[in-house]
Order: structure tokens, then C-alpha cells, then sequence
């Protein structure tokens, strides 16, 4: 019960969201667009066609961005952020009723919440912050050019830290 | 790489390269959210698992449909705790009936997980083989999938249906005492014929009856005789049984398969020969030559159940008619009993087999009848063919008859046990001038 909870809350906070960044710059179309886009997803889902659960994590995060090039950029990300959450509690609600049997389902949830939230909920932290930091720093200084250039500086450290963490040397 | 992690993949890519058309920071922070738990996922893939997998059956031979019980046993041996998704695979035509034969679940280190189940399977033999084990990340997204050696093997039996002792009379038995007629004078019940009294010979055993008739004939001839009854030895005999699997004697129909009565068939005469105390032997002939060698007793019996249980129909251009049958595999002058349909070319065999010395017996479940229904002869055209099939099998049967081979007609629809005492009665054999191979 507490994943359907889950799955519904987070899809019906993505698809408000969505709506919300845009509505704020005046496209009532694509607010419609969004609202059947979290109907069709809950359907999906409960249907079980896998396809349109990708398609409606791929539509709504597509949604998102535009409303929040428009208007509402926190909206848009924390928007990303429900979708995501959304998309990953029904891919575990049908992983856990593909099988007949699940032992100890308490602790996989819990492992799964605990850790869905430590990942969606630091990103999207971390979303919200990088905006704030960029709104804040004088013009020029977080131009787009050195956001993008830092990502990828970011992303290459990343991935040698997690190569090294996990014993893989270098590649010559 | 998952269908998963490409799609989030795909979504971040997606996102920047929308970011970076229209010169805008916020498409870039919203593929945040998305790289970390992707970058999470991937962080915690799972190392290479350590754990072993054993299997235990109920019982590892059963009759068809009877519930068997399965446990699949999976420990885990490494240090590290386990999410793991298990899936025991199952033989084909083997289905679940209670239970679960996969499962997620947890495993800590040293932990043993029991996934215990009920399956159901027709006759066969049902090899298991491993266990499919995955482990993933927390996300799904990283996925390690395994295969656990578990192997087992189970042996569905054939049906057994119990049968009365059938009267065998081969021409040759062997050295030990049974309940088959030897032909041969000795101690026995059944009387075998007189001779004269010769020293030794038990008081109990005199014909007084036809010592005195002889007494009375002998004051006229002035000869004096006392006779002794003989009593026929009964001692054990050599049987060996072929089954006919052959493709072209397989037969489906809303009865069933055809083949399965001769299996059925074969099982309840090995069960009642071996139980006789007679030497069994077993030959598939078919898609290629199974054999089991001559024996007796419990063990003997389970070795011919287990040969009965892996028989399948087959083809083999080498075995199409039976003309190479191994008839080595048989004891000169042994009962042969043959188990099929009788195609018409195989008369010519049978009956090159009873010149050879062995009696023969053939048990032949009823093609015709077998693929006929009550009712469903409505043409004319259908009468006419079914008449001359029937007319061709009583002329096939009537050939191997007048060969002194014994011939059982079985109407599936009947008991084995019936058909057979109804067939080998000797009055039955008498009538049909039959008494070949069958005291």
C-alpha cells in the first residue's frame, strides 16, 4: 500500500508540476497535454505495457524542460525529479509482482525508498541549487559555456573515482 | 546494460543536447536528478556472486500426475548481503501445481533460502539443470544474471496397471525353480505323464489307479508292473520384451496417444513377469535401440521402469521396419513378447523369429479401433475404409496365429488384464488353432 501511495502521489506531484511551469507561461495546451500524459501513465501502468511507462517518464520530463525554458525553471526540476520517482516506484511495484514469492519485502522496500530518495531527491537538490548558485553569480561568471564545461570536467571525475573504487585500473 | 539504463541514458542526452539548443541552464539541471541515480545504480552494481544451489525431490520416481515435491536450496557463501531474484527452470511439460518456483529475496551472508514447490508431469524423464539467478543494483539498472549448476533428474513412470499371472510357455527355461513348465520331468504340481516304478521313487507318488489296471493285465500276460506318476518341472524362464517405438506406430486421437498404452502395456507385463521370478529383459525399438539387459527382482524392475519412463517415439531409417532387431539380445528358444501396433510388415519378422526357435507372443493395442469414435463413421467412404483396415489386421493377425505366434487383439478401451485372460485362455488358443508359445 505504501508504494501505491507512493507511485500516485509522486505521479500526481509530476504531472502538477509540469503543469504548473506550464501554465505559468501561458501554454493551456500543453497543460492538457501534461494531464493526459499522467493519465496515460497511470494507465500504463496499471495495464502493464512497460513501453509507455518509458514513454511517459521520457513525455513528462520533455514537458518539464519546456515549461521551465518558458517560465518556472524550479517547477520544471522538481517536476523531473517526481517523474523520476514516480517511474522508479512502478518499475518496483512490477518487479515485485513478477514473482510469485518475495521474501523479506519490508527490507527491499526499505532499501529501495532509502535509496531512491538519497539519489532523486540529491539530484534534484543539487538541480535546484545549481540554479540558485547560477540566478545568484554576476553576469559572465556562470555563463552557460563554463555550466556545460564543468558537467563534463564533473562527470569524467566521476566515473576514474568509481573506476578506482572498484579496483578497475586505468585504461593505458 | 539494461533496456533501463539506456533509456535514462537516452533521457540525459536528450535533456542536454535540448539544454544546449536553446542556450538554456535549466533542461542541464534538470538530467541532475536523472545522472545521479543513474550514477548511483551503476556505483552499486553487483560484485560476482557467491552462492551455491542443491535440489532435493519428494521421491525422484512417481506416476504420471502425481504430485512431486521440489526443494532448491540457494546459500549465500560471499560476505556481502543479497537482493537476488531466483528462478528455478523447469523441464519442459512440467508445470507448477503449489508453490513457487522463483522468488526475491534477501540472502545475508551464510543465509540458505528454500524455495520449495509441487510440480506435476506426464510419463518422461525431466532433467534439471541450473537455477537462474539475477542480482541488481538497487535501480534495476546494472543487472548480473547466473546460472546455479542444480541438477536433478526425475523419472515419471508409466501407469502400472496390475496383471494376473500369464501363462508363458517358452521352450526352453532356465535351472531354477519358478512357475513356468519346463517340460521336463521333476517335482512339480502339474502331471506330466506315468512310467514304471524304479527304485527310489516315492510311495506317494505311485498310480494306484493304473498300477492295478496294469496288475489285472498282467495275470492274463504274465507281466507285473507298478507305475509312478511324473509331475512337470516349473522353473523360472527367460523372457525379453520389445516395444515398439517406432514414429510410424504412434497414433494420436481424442483417446490419448497410442504409444502410451504400449508403454503402459510393456510396464504391466515386465512388473508381472519379474514378479513371476522370471529374467526380464527390455528392448525400445524405435528412433534408436534402448535396451535393458536381462535381470531380475526390484532393482531389475526399476531399471526397466526408468528405460520405459525416457521412451519416446522416434525415427530412424535403420529401425523403419524390424528387420534389424537385435534378436541376439535374446536367449535362444526365450519368450519373446512383442508390444506394438503391427504395421504388416513386421509379420514377416515375427514370424522369421518363431522359426528361429523363440515364442513369440504379440500384444497389439488396436490401431483402428483406438483411431475410430463411436459415431464418427457417418460416410460411406469412411465404412468402407474402416471394414478393409480391420479386414487387413485380422488377415496380419490370422497369418502370425497359423505361425504358432499368440496374438492379443487389445481394445484399449478394455483392461489389459481382461483382454489378456480372455486371449490366453486355453480354450480361447484351441479355437483359434493357436498354441504356439502358450501352454
Amino acid at each position: 500500500m505504501t508504494l501505491l501511495r507512493i507511485i500516485f502521489a509522486t505521479t500526481a506531484a509530476a504531472t502538477l508540476l509540469a503543469a504548473a511551469a506550464l501554465l505559468a507561461s501561458g501554454q493551456h495546451m500543453a497543460v492538457v497535454a501534461a494531464f493526459a500524459l499522467g493519465a496515460v501513465w497511470l494507465v500504463a501502468w496499471k495495464r502493464g505495457v512497460d513501453e509507455l511507462l518509458h514513454l511517459g517518464l521520457a513525455g513528462m520530463l520533455g514537458l518539464a524542460a519546456i515549461g521551465g525554458i518558458l517560465a518556472l525553471p524550479a517547477a520544471a526540476i522538481v517536476s523531473a525529479g517526481a517523474a523520476l520517482a514516480a517511474w522508479d516506484a512502478m518499475r518496483t511495484e512490477r518487479a515485485l509482482r513478477a514473482f510469485t514469492r518475495v521474501d523479506g519485502v519490508e527490507q527491499i522496500m526499505r532499501a529501495r525508498l532509502r535509496r531512491g530518495a538519497h539519489a532523486i531527491g540529491g539530484g534534484t537538490a543539487a538541480g535546484l541549487a545549481a540554479l540558485a548558485v547560477r540566478a545568484q553569480a554576476p553576469p559572465g561568471v556562470l555563463s552557460f559555456g563554463v555550466l556545460a564545461l564543468a558537467a563534463l570536467i564533473t562527470a569524467l571525475v566521476v566515473a576514474a573515482a568509481i573506476r578506482t573504487a572498484r579496483g578497475h585500473s586505468p585504461e593505458p | 546494460m539494461t533496456n533501463r539504463t539506456l533509456i535514462l541514458f537516452g533521457l540525459i542526452f536528450a535533456l542536454f543536447l535540448f539544454g544546449l539548443a536553446t542556450l538554456s541552464a535549466a533542461p542541464l539541471a534538470m538530467a541532475l536528478p536523472l545522472l545521479l541515480y543513474l550514477a548511483l545504480g551503476l556505483v552499486q552494481r553487483p560484485e560476482p556472486l557467491e552462492l551455491t544451489a542443491e535440489r532435493s525431490f519428494g521421491h525422484e520416481r512417481a506416476r504420471p500426475n502425481e504430485p512431486i515435491t521440489v526443494r532448491l536450496f540457494v546459500t549465500n557463501t560471499g560476505a556481502q548481503p543479497r537482493i537476488l531474484a531466483i528462478e528455478d527452470t523447469l523441464p519442459a511439460g512440467m508445470r507448477v501445481i503449489d508453490g513457487d518456483h522463483n522468488a526475491l529475496t534477501t540472502l545475508a551472508p551464510g543465509e540458505t533460502r528454500t524455495l520449495e514447490y509441487t510440480v506435476q508431469a506426464p510419463r518422461g524423464e525431466y532433467k534439471f539443470r541450473a537455477v537462474h539467478i539475477a542480482a541488481s543494483d538497487p535501480f534495476d539498472l546494472a543487472v548480473r544474471h547466473e546460472q546455479l549448476d542444480a541438477p536433478g533428474m526425475l523419472t515419471i513412470e508409466p501407469d502400472l496397471q496390475p496383471l494376473r499371472t500369464i501363462a508363458i510357455r517358452p521352450p526352453r527355461t532356465r535351472g531354477f525353480a519358478g512357475p513356468i513348465a519346463a517340460r521336463q520331468a521333476g517335482s512339480g504340481v502339474d502331471f506330466f505323464f506315468l512310467r514304471e516304478y524304479q527304485p527310489g521313487d516315492r510311495q506317494r507318488a505311485i498310480n494306484w489307479r493304473a498300477s492295478a489296471r496294469a496288475i489285472a493285465r498282467a495275470q492274463a500276460r504274465a507281466d507285473q508292473t507298478v507305475f509312478t506318476n511324473l509331475f512337470e518341472q516349473e522353473r523360472i524362464a527367460d523372457v525379453g520384451l520389445i516395444l515398439d517405438a517406432r514414429q510410424q506406430s504412434e497414433l494420436h486421437s481424442q483417446r490419448g496417444s497410442l504409444f502410451e498404452r504400449s508403454v503402459q502395456a510393456t510396464a504391466a507385463l515386465a512388473d508381472t513377469f519379474l514378479s513371476n521370478g522370471n529374467r526380464v529383459s527390455l528392448l525400445i525399438y524405435g528412433g534408436g535401440i534402448a535396451s535393458v539387459f536381462p535381470g531380475y527382482g526390484r532393482g531389475h524392475r526399476m531399471r526397466i521402469f526408468a528405460a520405459l519412463g525416457r521412451a519416446t517415439p522416434g525415427h530412424h531409417f535403420v529401425f523403419e521396419t524390424l528387420r534389424n532387431l537385435p534378436t541376439r539380445m535374446f536367449t535362444p528358444q526365450s519368450q519373446i513378447v512383442f508390444v506394438g501396433p503391427l504395421p504388416g510388415e513386421d509379420v514377416d519378422t515375427l514370424v522369421r523369429m518363431r522359426a528361429r526357435g523363440y515364442a513369440v507372443m504379440v500384444v497389439s493395442p488396436n490401431p483402428v479401433r483406438f483411431a475410430t469414435q463411436p459415431g464418427e463413421v457417418s460416410s460411406r467412404s469412411d465404412a468402407l475404409a474402416l471394414r478393409a483396415a480391420t479386414a487387413e489386421r485380422a488377415l496380419h493377425l490370422q497369418q502370425l496365429r497359423r505361425q504358432g505366434i499368440t496374438t492379443v487383439d487389445w481394445d484399449v478401451d478394455e483392461p489389459l488384464d481382461t483382454v489378456l485372460r480372455s486371449a490366453l485362455r486355453p480354450s480361447a488358443l484351441q479355437a483359434r488353432g493357436n498354441i504356439g508359445g502358450v501352454a
